[in-house]
């Protein structure tokens, strides 16, 4: 009957859970709203600077392969730790940056500070990618055709669905990078909420307090990885600006990813620590997570075609309509049997196989049918291993007599 | 019984439809208010720690400014013992830089909560104990604005032990573990500019400490802080409802002193609950932006408390006064249903003290860390929560048995005389009219609640909305209590209305007889005439 009853109520629930574990948002589908016009959400200086940054376009600067390379993807195993860190790697100017379209150049000038956390969110996206597709035929390996730009990682040059997958995997690795930046205190442009605040009443801050990270990251991610699509003008209907159009929808996938991954947690602080004051916070998720959500969107990828209006379309009608979450790609899939540049597609000649699996990895599926070789080996390799605070691993080493299969 | 003759009974319905229409739109003010003006009541910051290595030279790790720390990272564990437990400091320097510009804490903020998650990845070989009990060597530090970059002062240090809960909800190597949060301090004042906190987790093999925390990468610090645009409407509002309650409280006990009878105990109650409104509406909270005040969480909290007992109290006499059977006049008589409030409240005192009593010696004091605190506060909060239900059924059984009586006096209503029927009829509208109007604000109440939470809970992202369900539940509910006490005090105080007293026109001499068992004045007889004779123009 009155308040104090649900003051009682909720001092109990409240702290017998603690926590209260919420829902991710919802947010609504934007799939044919997305014009290729776009209301520039950061706003940035006259272009006077134009032109110093890196050169427009793609296939620029392809010797050296990039940091993130293309070595052997087999060394890469999805436990060890693949991501550069940030303390290690000097911070990039954008003058030594290449690959960036002309919008890229100028927002890069503009936030410089940002250069190091894209550069670590587009890593972490790949070597998450290289780990969720490491038993598969394609593992997230890119030929030098589609090496793209070293600072923005590679592009299937294939509409193809991996390379929906890749492109929303690197927008979803920045987005989560730059919210995390701006939790650490290392980037200084992470806004405040202006919502509702008297003019000239008090700073932004203390009235109403700081907006959340992850809208910071969503929003710079979306105006720094969508200007790329946008500085080229396509003629409508053209492969390209459909690839563009793609990629667009991709990116918003996966920077919608780290938005409906994240947990809503709450904290009841009210009257005697009771829940008649509560407040809610997001909890970004980790990449890993990004990543096999991403994976079941790709498995769940909807092809479409580019309409002579600009438009995408679903190619089969009895499919519903993508929300801005799903990917959706253009053309088919190569199988990645045989090595094919063009396709980006290097083969599985030499992979590992998995004799007795019957699944991705296993040597019938992996080696296209093509036979496997055995070797018998020896090898000496670290097991069991135990994670210890502080700071280090204590592992046992194994002694392995195993045959190893390779495709032929 | 009270008295016949409040102003309720004789007020017209066109007055106290006025009456009520203006107070209503005062509540939608407040509703506005809290909705459209103010921000949320709180905000969250979340900083991910920087991972200080310790240097024995200075007793803080900073990672702003002259002489900050070297930073290390643990994304990745190496086999080699190059660093241990005790060289690691988890460091959060806030506020974090926002907007290109240095923010600091205004006092404007109140207070500030600290809440830890840590992010521990699952791997297959190391596996983590549910309930793990991890121990914090823990330092709290400030500094102010014009100090140098390395003088923090000490605030407080401790070293804790708190229960980590960690689940691995999918065994996949990479996966975090899902952790409870767990609370680290709570300062009941946000007095200066930058606070710094310093975190070790030490590991000793012989005492068992902290073995079996597996792979941790990152410690994230949630910082909750009353916004300071919340503050300010909360105290202007205060500060404006303060004078006029004590206004309407001081018109009210002149009208009772006038009287020539002495106070009845509902009046006696009404006063008491205005002072206690008026305790609560002081706006106290503005002195802690001079003075550093760590007590006034606690102080908000018993203000409160005591408003809530005074209102419980007060709606239990006011159904006991209105039995109509006997004649209870002192609060001495309601002793039975009032220890029940009493003892809930005394629970939750010993409950409020033992956790915020002790966070002001010590802001990283839970009484939920230990088990024996638990079971304590659990007790407490039992305690409190029987003493609710004995309460209620107190209350439920006194307004049935009031609807019982009334019922049985509207059946002998008509055989009455017209004075004695008059009498209670008044006596019905009275407890009818609070009762519709209880109900009303409870309703509200509770909706404002679910609303508040339900917005607060389901994170709407991408929508900027507008209104501020939290804010609006507060100030608009602190503005329908203050409203409730403000019309029960208009309402219920004795009327003057044909003060002078009038011919006892309809009165027969039996009426006069059976009145005399009453405690009433002539002068309310009178007053119920003159309200009998004004029903019959209507």
């Amino acid at each position: 009957m009155h308040i104090n009853f649900a003051v009682f109520i909720c001092v109990l629930l409240c702290y017998v859970n603690g926590v209260r574990a919420g829902h991710a948002s919802s947010l609504k589908s934007h799939y044919n709203k997305e014009s290729p016009s776009y209301a520039q959400q950061i706003p940035w200086t006259p272009p006077e600077q134009a032109g110093v940054g890196g050169t427009a376009g793609e296939g620029t600067g392809v010797a050296g392969g990039g940091p993130m390379g293309m070595g052997d993807p087999l060394l890469l195993s999805p436990s060890s730790p693949s991501t550069p860190t940030l303390a290690t790697d000097p911070p990039p100017k954008c003058s030594e940056v290449s690959g960036l379209s002309v919008g890229q150049a100028k927002l890069c000038l503009l936030y410089e500070e940002h250069l190091s956390s894209i550069r670590y969110g587009i890593q972490s996206g790949l070597a998450e990618c290289r780990s969720q597709f490491l038993h598969r035929r394609w593992n997230c390996s890119m030929t030098a055709e589609n090496i793209g730009s070293p600072f923005l990682g590679p592009d299937l040059q294939t509409s193809s669905r991996e390379a929906a997958f890749v492109q929303a995997i690197k927008a979803a690795g920045v987005a989560h990078a730059m919210a995390r930046a701006c939790r650490d205190g290392r980037l200084n442009t992470c806004s405040c909420s202006r919502s509702g605040r008297p003019k000239d009443l008090r700073r932004d801050w203390v009235w109403g307090g700081c907006g959340d990270n992850m809208e910071y990251g969503y929003k710079f991610t979306k105006v720094f990885l969508d200007v790329k699509e946008k500085d080229k003008r396509w003629k409508k209907g053209s492969p390209e600006q459909g690839r563009s159009l793609m990629n667009l929808h991709n990116n918003e996938a996966g920077r919608r990813a780290v938005l409906k991954k994240s947990r809503v947690t709450c904290k009841c602080h009210g009257v005697s620590g009771s829940c008649s004051l509560i407040t809610c916070w997001q909890q970004l998720p980790s990449i890993r997570e990004l990543g096999e959500y991403l994976k079941e969107k790709y498995e769940g990828a909807i092809e479409v075609r580019a309409t002579k209006r600009g438009r995408l379309q679903i190619r089969d009608p009895r499919f519903s309509l993508p929300t801005a979450s799903d990917l959706v790609y253009i053309d088919d899939s190569p199988n990645y049997c045989i090595k094919n540049a063009t396709a980006g597609s290097i083969g599985t000649h030499g992979r590992e196989c998995n004799r007795t699996s019957h699944g991705t990895d296993g040597c019938s599926l992996l080696c296209c049918g093509r036979g496997y070789n055995t070797q018998r080996l020896v090898t000496r390799e670290k097991c069991e291993c135990k994670f210890h605070w502080c700071c280090f691993v204590q592992c046992k080493t194994c002694i392995r007599n195993a045959e190893v299969h390779t495709c032929k | 019984m009270s008295g016949g003759g409040v102003i309720l009974e004789n007020l017209s319905g066109k007055k106290l439809f006025v009456l009520v229409l203006v107070l209503f739109i005062c509540q939608i003010g407040c509703f506005l208010l809290g909705g459209l003006l103010a921000p949320t009541p709180s905000t969250t910051d979340m900083v991910l720690a920087s991972k200080c290595i310790y240097n024995q030279s200075n007793p803080w790790s900073y990672i702003r400014g002259t002489g900050q720390c070297v930073t290390h990272e643990l994304g990745s564990y190496t086999s080699e013992y190059n660093l241990v437990a005790n060289d690691i400091v988890f460091t959060f320097q806030i506020p974090t830089p926002r907007d290109g510009q240095t923010l600091d804490y205004s006092r404007w903020q109140q207070n500030m909560i600290g809440v830890l998650n840590f992010d521990i990845e699952y791997h297959t070989g190391t596996t983590m104990d549910r309930n793990f009990v991890l121990t914090l060597d823990t330092k709290l530090g400030y500094r102010n604005i014009g100090d140098r970059d390395d003088d923090w002062h000490l605030y407080a240090a401790s070293v804790e032990k708190r229960n980590l809960d960690c689940v691995a909800t999918e065994k996949i190597d990479g996966h975090n573990y899902q952790c409870s949060l767990v609370p680290l301090f709570e300062l009941g004042s946000l007095f200066h500019d930058y606070y710094l906190i310093n975190i070790k987790i030490p590991v000793d093999e012989q005492m068992g400490i902290n073995i079996g925390l597996g792979h941790l990468k990152d410690v994230w610090l949630v910082v909750i802080n009353q916004n300071g645009g919340f503050t300010y409407v909360w105290i202007h509002m205060k500060a404006i409802i303060f004078p006029i309650v004590v206004g309407i409280l001081l018109w009210f006990w002149y009208r009772v002193y006038r009287l020539a009878r002495k106070p009845v105990l509902l009046e006696q109650m009404l006063l008491i609950i205005g002072i206690i409104l008026s305790c609560l509406n002081f706006p106290i909270e503005s002195l802690s932006l001079y003075y550093d005040m760590p007590y006034m969480l606690i102080l908000q909290d018993l203000r409160q408390g005591v408003f809530y007992a005074a209102l419980l109290s007060f709606w239990l006499i006011f159904a006991g006064e209105h039995l109509m059977d006997s004649h209870q006049t002192s609060i001495l008589t309601y002793w039975k249903h009032l220890s029940a409030v009493f003892i809930g409240c005394v629970a939750l005192f010993a409950f409020e003290m033992s956790e915020r009593g002790t966070q002001l010696k010590n802001p990283f004091y839970t009484i939920w860390a230990t088990n024996t605190g638990t079971n304590l506060a659990m007790a407490f909060i039992l305690l409190a929560l029987l003493s609710g239900i004995c309460y209620f059924v107190f209350l439920s059984f006194m307004i049935w048995r009031v609807f019982c009586n009334i019922s049985i006096r509207r059946s002998a209503l008509p055989a009455m005389s017209n004075a004695r029927r008059l009498h209670y009829e008044g006596s019905i509208y009275r407890f009818k009219f609070l009762m519709l109007a209880t109900i009303l604000c409870a309703f509200v109440t509770m909706v404002e609640f679910v609303l508040g939470q339900v917005s607060e809970g389901h994170w709407r992202w991408n929508e900027n909305s507008e209104i501020n369900y939290g804010s609006a539940f507060l100030i608009g509910v602190y503005g329908m209590w203050n409203i409730y006490i403000f019309a029960l005090i208009i309402l219920y105080s004795p009327s003057h209305k044909h003060w002078p007293s009038e011919m006892d026109v309809n009165n027969s001499s039996s009426d006069t007889i059976e009145f005399s068992r009453l405690p009433t004045e002539p002068t309310e007889m009178s007053s119920l005439a003159a309200f009998s004779k004004k029903s019959a123009f209507d």
